[in-house]
């Protein structure tokens, strides 16, 4: 009986040393799902995910690269990296400027991308809001805590000249605010579709353009968590030194037509893609921590800040971890390629960089 | 004294136990304390959320519409349950179209709940109303036709009208049912408010923990949490003392 005991704990503990020994690597990458629930990407990662650039640059060291898309965003996605789940992710300025206020131990590795085009204000067809500045005391329909909010509050602030105590912002899913707008329960509406305008129930404001108009452009960053940073840089280098390869490659006017597929795989539609997508595509992907890409994180910080979106100031110097990427620049020779184009547009916020 | 400790500590080391664990837990990193915010942060937001009133704005906005809600939707449901209890005309007539709406779930109305009563305040005291709505129905109702057939033959031997009949027989035997209907409902209307609070509203215990959530300020979101709880005590603790007041004699009876 004793033996037969000692026979079958030693069979379960041979079964899980045999267990661990066997179990592989993985590398898991968490990123942002799209409202069709597809498993794609769009952009620079869209590129990756579909030449296997990461899995290929992993095979050789047995670690296997694991894709989770949160389709419920960034909250999601924040609450995944404080539980663990995700070691590399990829998300907008809003949703990793809300997990690092939060406390979230996570370093910028890398940006991603840089956007651009046209974004719209919309009124009602029949309104009687003529100017910007009419918009005070309006309601406006969006979704707290996104993307949209920054830019809505940024435009108020620098076109419209209305703070963002002036104006009502409605609270609603993507899916609401359009039945709330036509219904006439939201006097202004925010976004890059203008079917609304084709079919006469809506009117132009104005236009946000991101490509004339720098502080539009919102921006998405590549973090690690401080844990996995600290257990393998030599994964994360070899991680960085991939991304760098594909942005460098891709980050161009020619594959413009790409993108707009790529997108086309995660639900959107060519038009509201080309209508997004970046005017310099070279410029919007360059995968570089310069003076315009610190600017950018400041004054996302800074706005954040100020519109109550987040409870304390983050040291952006400090967030980002410029390393690996310059390691890979210098590596890869790419180190001067894209010094002279990023200094271009914004010269004033150029000026204010905090490296 | 003896009572009143006998009935305070049992919950209350229970209560005191949570919190301790909740303490260590965070101390020594059990868990991600970014998730679950260690107890002395939590009451530094409450502390910094109170001071500049936000607290109580909030709180005071969802106490609003839960009172109202609650008013109009269990107002409705004594009347509408009383009548369809009491009368088997108000029962083949209301009875079934009463039958198929209670099968739809209060979320899937929030779209109509836009439609008719717009954006601004009507539609979530809508929302909480509907909620509130069906447990107080269902108990009325049940509670009128559960009155024991021999208490009313008493009363018409006495030779009562059939408003005194109903006023001094079938309410007093009713209301200990309608007061199940009346918690079950307070607690669906805390429920319903959070997510009333979802259709683009500015103010809110509901909203704020939401917004807690979409920017990760999950300090905020146990505040929310905390907030609410005591509330529902508080509001529990007055459910209460309004059916010992009303129906002393349950109490004996039991």
């Amino acid at each position: 009986m004793k033996s037969s005991t000692f026979r079958k704990l030693l069979a379960i503990a041979l079964l899980a040393i045999t267990s661990t020994v066997g179990a592989e690597e993985v590398l898991r990458l968490g990123l942002l799902g799209n409202k069709f629930n597809k498993s794609f990407s769009a952009g620079v990662f869209g590129f990756a995910q579909e030449r296997q650039v990461f899995e290929q640059a992993f095979k050789k060291d047995g670690v296997k690269v694991e894709w989770t898309f949160y389709s419920a965003g960034a909250p999601a996605l924040n609450e995944a990296i404080a539980n663990g789940k995700v070691d590399i992710a990829v998300y907008g300025e809003v949703g990793s400027i809300a997990g690092k206020a939060g406390t979230l131990p996570t370093r910028i590795i890398a940006p991603n991308g840089l956007g651009g085009g046209k974004n719209y204000i919309l009124v009602p067809a029949t309104s009687n809001v003529s100017v910007p500045a009419d918009l005070k005391g309006k309601r406006v329909a969006l979704s707290r805590g996104t993307a949209p909010q920054l830019l809505f509050l940024r435009w108020a602030r620098e076109i419209a000249g209305i703070s963002d105590k002036e104006i009502r912002i409605l609270n609603l899913g993507s899916t609401d605010q359009e039945a709330t707008f036509l219904s006439g329960g939201a006097d202004v509406l925010i976004g890059s579709n203008l079917d609304l305008v084709d079919r006469g129930l809506a009117r132009i404001l104005s236009v946000i353009d991101a490509d004339a108009n720098p502080i539009f452009a919102g921006f998405g960053n590549v973090v690690v968590t401080q844990s996995y940073l600290d257990a393998h840089p030599e994964r994360v280098q070899t991680w960085v030194d991939a991304y760098v390869k594909i942005a460098a490659e891709v980050a161009d006017e020619r594959y413009r037509n790409d993108f707009v597929r790529l997108a086309g795989k995660t639900g959107t539609s060519a038009k509201s893609a080309r209508n997004t997508l970046p005017k310099d595509l070279t410029l919007a992907y360059a995968p570089v921590f310069d003076a315009y890409y610190y600017t950018r994180l400041r004054t996302a910080i800074d706005d954040c800040r100020r519109f109550g979106m987040i409870p304390r100031d983050i040291d952006a110097a400090k967030w980002v971890e410029p390393r690996f990427l310059e390691k890979s620049l210098k590596d890869q020779g790419l180190a001067e390629k894209w010094g002279a184009l990023r200094s271009a547009p914004g010269p004033k916020l150029a000026e204010e960089a905090k490296p | 004294m003896k009572r009143l400790l006998r009935t305070i500590l049992p919950p209350l080391s229970v209560q005191l136990a949570v919190l301790l664990a909740w303490y260590l837990s965070g101390k020594y990193e059990l868990v991600p304390t970014t998730l679950l915010v260690p107890p002395e942060r939590v009451w530094e937001t409450a502390k910094d959320m109170w001071s500049t009133s936000e607290l109580q704005t909030h709180v005071g906005w969802s106490l609003r519409r839960v009172f109202l809600g609650y008013l109009i939707g269990s107002g409705a449901g004594i009347v509408l349950g009383a009548a369809v209890g009491i009368s088997r005309r108000a029962q083949v007539w209301l009875g079934p179209t009463l039958d198929i709406f209670k099968q739809v779930p209060v979320f899937a109305w929030a779209p109509m709940m836009i439609l008719f009563f717009g954006i601004e305040e009507a539609s979530k005291l809508a929302f909480v109303a509907v909620a509130c709505f069906y447990p107080v129905l269902l108990n009325t109702s049940q509670g009128v036709q559960s009155v024991q057939s021999r208490h009313r033959e008493v009363g018409e031997a006495f030779g009562l009208s059939r408003t005194r009949i109903f006023l001094r027989i079938v309410v007093p035997s009713a209301i200990p049912s309608v007061l199940v209907g009346l918690r079950q409902s307070i607690a669906l209307a805390w429920m319903a408010v959070v997510s009333a609070e979802l259709l683009g509203a500015e103010s809110g215990i509901g909203y704020f923990m939401t917004y807690s959530r979409l920017l990760f300020q999950m300090d905020g979101v146990i505040v929310g949490v905390l907030a609410v709880g005591a509330i529902g005590i508080l509001t529990n603790a007055l459910l209460g003392g309004l059916e010992r007041w009303l129906v002393p004699w349950t109490k004996e009876v039991a």
